[in-house]
């Protein structure tokens, strides 16, 4: 490698040594860490942009895997595999993941994960030259990701997914999701299309920016103390059959100590072996060439000056299996807390993807990654915010007010990770219900007499499902009694069995009758969920519900007897 | 007079079968006049021919229906009149969770629903069935098997012989079907639209039935005296209608939307015009647009969502009547022309394709009409095709100023391109 002792590619060395030491020590790493952000952040923004103009149509199926690296991470697999109680296909990456990380500790988290590169980026720009809030000292916060870890899946086992909120790739797609897609989407198509956000949006952008800031605290804050899919990774390496190992040449200049991202190296030199994610940092900056990784159940080599690994100061063993007993409590608690939520908000039913599974197992399985919202061409897609409790927090719903759901386009299912929205194939999307549209007879402008308009009309029978049709209301009398040709105003009826609940009838209402008439306050149809008006299989075709439901609702038919034109009796 | 006094044997199908082949494609010439008889047996053949649609369609009707068609004074309007609902303020209200009340709140379902249960059948057939096209054809069943299921009841037979008569004529424009059952509903004793029968006679051939038969007609209300008077212009006696108008008394009824609409005088005068234009007595229509023009502006109606603005109305169209005037269609050449008129709803663009030196298609291309109007004025974008000029093309009654900018744009585009 090109060491401080190699006079070689000098011109190289120093173009490296401009973008840190490390570029120069473990350039491997910082390529694979630079090339995995970089796929990640192109995934985010091109591929998953679902209005490029190479391409006629809006979906971003069969161009790339989008969602890859939510499927990499471990935590994310195991809990929602747990809580749903489903094989979650995902689970083969993460068993791949961890049994990389066996061989090669924490591989994920020092070359792959674009958290912990967006985190280096950050300390690099920015953190670094803020010294006012380093830690001088260790403290509680130090095996928190192991606390985590054990919640998250006492909570698992409960059903209910807690992983979404803190896992590695969901915190960062997120992220991306709630601080840069709104610029991206008012660059590129307007200021008009970006969506106001909610307060559930704001908590999400907060604890992002948190994570990035605790690195102020010390680099990789987040990698070191708090990350639960960390945390599991370190489980892994706990079988690992290499380990950092210092031999006595070792001088203690203590540059192995500053250089370490995962802050793995104890004062005395020895390893935390649950931290060390084999970087190799350390060992390229060493001037003494002391550090070695070696296997581990191998024959000792001549360490024997130095002490075993110690344990951390601020944790007795003890200590530590108390805060794993403590943190399975509380994550029970939460999971308790959470069902119980459920229970509370039983009569309001938000509007979910088309193709999203039974409620109850929406929540088990949906990740709450934004990855669904971010492809979303109209952005139709948005996160609840605290109206369903915590548990709903940031789970997608419909809200049709802007745009409604393209009759053209299955992007959310091809994307999810989990499952918790069905990949459909186009046609089976078109006769998956999402709601039912209802039309409020007291604001609906014909319906109240105020004036003609059709505009909802319009709009379903140009996506052609044809699901609104005309009665005529407010008719007039002549004195004879007999109702007067043409009065009244026609308005529009919803089409039970047609409806799908697409909700461009709402956003057409609202734009014209609101936002341009100014007639309105709000749209008088609206895409409404529950039981008999949404279509919800866990498997099994839409289509075929579709067809059994509209045999069941056909209107009265007789068997024509007297199928005679001109009949026997007036000829 | 009734059909079956012909035998329906050789010779009438010969008979009609060299009237039929008579018949003239539609470049605008003036067919040759029939005789009554000959028109009878035209009805009596074509009328009482299975239409082409009948098989494939199904015979399907609410289960609320009361078959027994009682004859009902007015329909309910729903739950609650206009008023007592509130008149669309647009009182939002903000749902959270479990508060009730409301139709976007709870389990409330809407209003909308109710309208699926309907009992009376005349009341589905106006609300429902008439509005929408694509239940047109279901309807015509319904009725048929009401009749055959009221064969012994004389009234019930007459009715449902009449509205079969009303359905053919107004949903299909189907003139041989409709007087085939309106006659079958006189012979029986009972009473049919005159004037829409006129309108038949006249549209199968023949003028001077269609006369008789006018002159027979006392007007009823406003909306049919409107058709009757441009039925006797459409069949060429436009003095005459324009006298009948004339005639008519001013009920200055006021503008209010529910009360008696009347004829005032700024609406003679518009009528006056519609029935030049359509006669091709173009000096004459813009002198009435004028007149209109003249009048103090308390005795014409302004805008407002409900009515057109008369004045308006009468600039828009001597604009379009003059474009009218100097148009020779054969001074201009083959291609695609268009043009922007004011329409009821905001401004209308209208296309027409020229092609061999023949008028190919009129489509409207942009609109802001309500779905209703449009759809009633497309005869007048059609006739235009079919007559290949202006002269006779209908200007719908309740929707004419759809109708009139179809006309006024198909003239102004015509006349962008004539050399």
């Amino acid at each position: 490698m090109t060491s401080s002792r190699d006079g070689k590619d000098k011109p190289l060395r120093r173009l490296l040594q401009r973008l840190r030491p490390t570029w120069t020590q473990t350039p491997g790493r910082r390529l694979a860490q630079a090339l995995c952000l970089i796929v990640f952040l192109a995934l985010f923004f091109y591929w998953s942009w679902p209005h490029r103009s190479d391409s006629t149509s809006v979906n971003v199926s069969g161009s790339a895997p989008v969602e890859i690296f939510l499927t990499l991470d471990p935590l994310v697999a195991i809990s929602t595999a747990l809580a749903a109680r489903t094989m979650v296909w995902s689970l083969t990456a993460a068993v791949v993941v961890l049994a990389i990380g066996v061989v090669f500790p924490r591989w994920f988290c020092g070359y792959v994960c674009p958290l912990g590169t967006l985190i280096d980026v950050w300390d690099w720009g920015i953190g670094r030259r803020i010294e006012r809030f380093r830690l001088t000292e260790k403290g509680w916060w130090v095996n928190l990701r192991f606390f985590f870890l054990v919640g998250i899946l006492a909570a698992a086992t409960l059903g209910v997914l807690l992983s979404g909120f803190v896992a590695a790739i969901p915190v960062v797609t997120r992220g991306m999701l709630y601080v840069f897609a709104p610029l991206q989407v008012g660059l590129l198509r307007g200021w008009d299309y970006v969506p106001s956000l909610n307060a559930g949006q704001y908590v999400s952008i907060v604890l992002f920016l948190a994570v990035l800031g605790l690195s102020l605290l010390r680099p990789r804050f987040w990698c070191a103390y708090l990350c639960p899919s960390g945390a599991l990774l370190s489980v892994a390496s706990l079988l690992s059959p290499t380990r950092r190992q210092v031999d006595s040449t070792c001088t203690q200049c203590g540059r192995c100590l500053r250089v370490c991202s995962f802050d793995a190296i104890a004062p005395d030199y020895s390893t935390y072996l649950s931290r060390c994610a084999t970087c190799k940092n350390c060992q390229s900056i060493c001037p003494q060439q002391s550090i070695q990784f070696v296997r581990r159940w191998g024959r000792r080599t001549q360490d024997a000056a130095l002490p075993a690994p110690a344990a951390e100061p601020a944790y007795t063993r003890r200590g530590f299996f108390l805060g794993l007993i403590g943190a399975t409590g509380a994550g029970i608690g939460v999971a308790t807390g959470l069902a119980r939520e459920r229970e509370d908000h039983a009569g309001s039913y938000p509007v979910r993807p088309p193709g999203s599974v039974p409620e109850a197992r929406f929540r088990r399985q949906c990740i709450r990654c934004g990855q669904c919202m971010k492809v979303c061409p109209s952005n139709v897609l948005q996160p609840a915010g605290f109206e369903q409790g915590l548990d709903g927090l940031w789970t997608p719903t419909v809200t049709a007010d802007f745009a409604g759901c393209e009759p053209s386009c299955n992007n959310c299912g091809q994307v999810c990770p989990t499952g918790a929205i069905r990949k459909l194939p186009l046609a089976e999307k078109r006769a998956a219900r999402l709601g039912l549209a209802v039309i409020d007879t007291n604001t609906c402008l014909p319906h109240c007499g105020k004036e003609a308009c059709g505009w909802c009309f319009s709009a379903c029978a140009a996506a052609g499902y044809h699901a609104i049709e005309y009665v005529r209301v407010g008719i007039e009398y002549d004195n004879r009694g007999a109702p007067i040709a043409g009065s009244g105003f026609l308005a529009p009826v919803i089409l039970e069995d047609k409806c799908v609940g697409c909700g461009l009838c709402q956003a057409r209402c609202r734009a014209v009758n609101l936002t341009d008439k100014t007639l309105l306050r709000e749209s008088a149809v609206k895409i409404m969920a529950g039981p008999d008006r949404e279509d919800r299989i866990a498997s099994g075709s839409y289509r075929e519900l579709q067809k059994k439901r509209q045999e069941r609702s056909k209107p009265h038919q007789v068997e024509a007897t007297e199928n005679e034109y001109l009949p026997d009796f007036l000829r | 007079m009734s059909a079956g006094s012909i035998p329906k044997h050789v010779a009438t199908i010969s008979l009609v079968l060299a009237l039929l082949a008579a018949q003239s494609p539609g470049n605008g010439q003036v067919r040759a006049e029939r005789t009554k008889a000959e028109v009878d047996a035209l009805i009596g053949q074509a009328g009482s021919t299975t239409p082409d649609w009948w098989d494939s369609t199904e015979l399907e009707y609410p289960e609320t229906l009361d078959l027994n068609w009682p004859v009902q004074q007015g329909f309910a309007e729903g739950p609650g009149r206009f008023e007592e609902r509130g008149r669309g303020r647009g009182r939002g209200r903000r749902g959270g969770p479990g508060r009730r009340g409301g139709p976007f709140e709870g389990d409330g379902r809407g209003f909308g629903q109710e309208w699926g249960s309907p009992t009376n059948v005349d009341e589905y057939l106006i609300r429902v069935v008439y509005p929408n096209p694509s239940r047109h054809q279901a309807g015509v069943k319904l009725v048929h098997h009401l009749m055959i299921r009221h064969k012994d009841d004389q009234e019930k037979l007459k009715r449902s012989l009449n509205t079969l008569g009303g359905m053919f004529y107004e949903l299909f424009g189907d003139y041989a079907r409709a007087a085939f059952w309106w006659q079958k509903c006189a012979d029986m004793g009972g009473t049919t639209d005159s004037v829409k029968l006129a309108r038949c006679y006249f549209e199968l051939g023949s003028r001077t039935t269609a006369a008789e038969l006018l002159s027979q007609t006392d007007s009823g209300s406003t909306r049919s005296t409107k058709d009757l008077v441009k039925l006797w212009a459409k069949i060429g006696e436009v003095d005459k209608a324009l006298s009948m108008i004339e005639s008519m008394s001013n009920t200055g009824g006021g503008f209010d939307r529910r009360g008696p609409r009347g004829m005032t005088q700024s609406d003679k005068y518009l009528l006056s015009a519609e029935i030049c234009r359509g006669a091709g007595r173009y000096d004459d229509a813009i002198t009435y647009y004028e007149k209109v023009l003249a009048l103090p502006d308390s005795e014409t109606r302004p805008w407002n969502h409900h009515e057109t603005d008369d004045k308006f109305q009468a600039e828009v169209n001597s604009t379009g009547t003059r474009f009218l005037k100097t148009l020779d269609l054969e001074r201009v050449p083959d291609g695609s022309y268009t043009a922007t008129v004011e329409a009821y709803g905001g401004p209308m663009t209208l296309q027409v394709v020229l092609k061999n030196g023949t008028i190919e298609s009129v489509d409207v291309t942009r609109h802001w009409e309500t779905y209703e109007y449009l759809v009633m004025a497309q005869p007048t974008a059609r006739q235009i095709v079919e007559k290949q000029s202006f002269e006779g093309v209908d200007v719908i009654t309740g929707a004419t100023v759809t109708s009139d900018a179809i006309i006024n744009a198909a003239a102004a585009a015509l006349t962008k391109g004539m050399k």
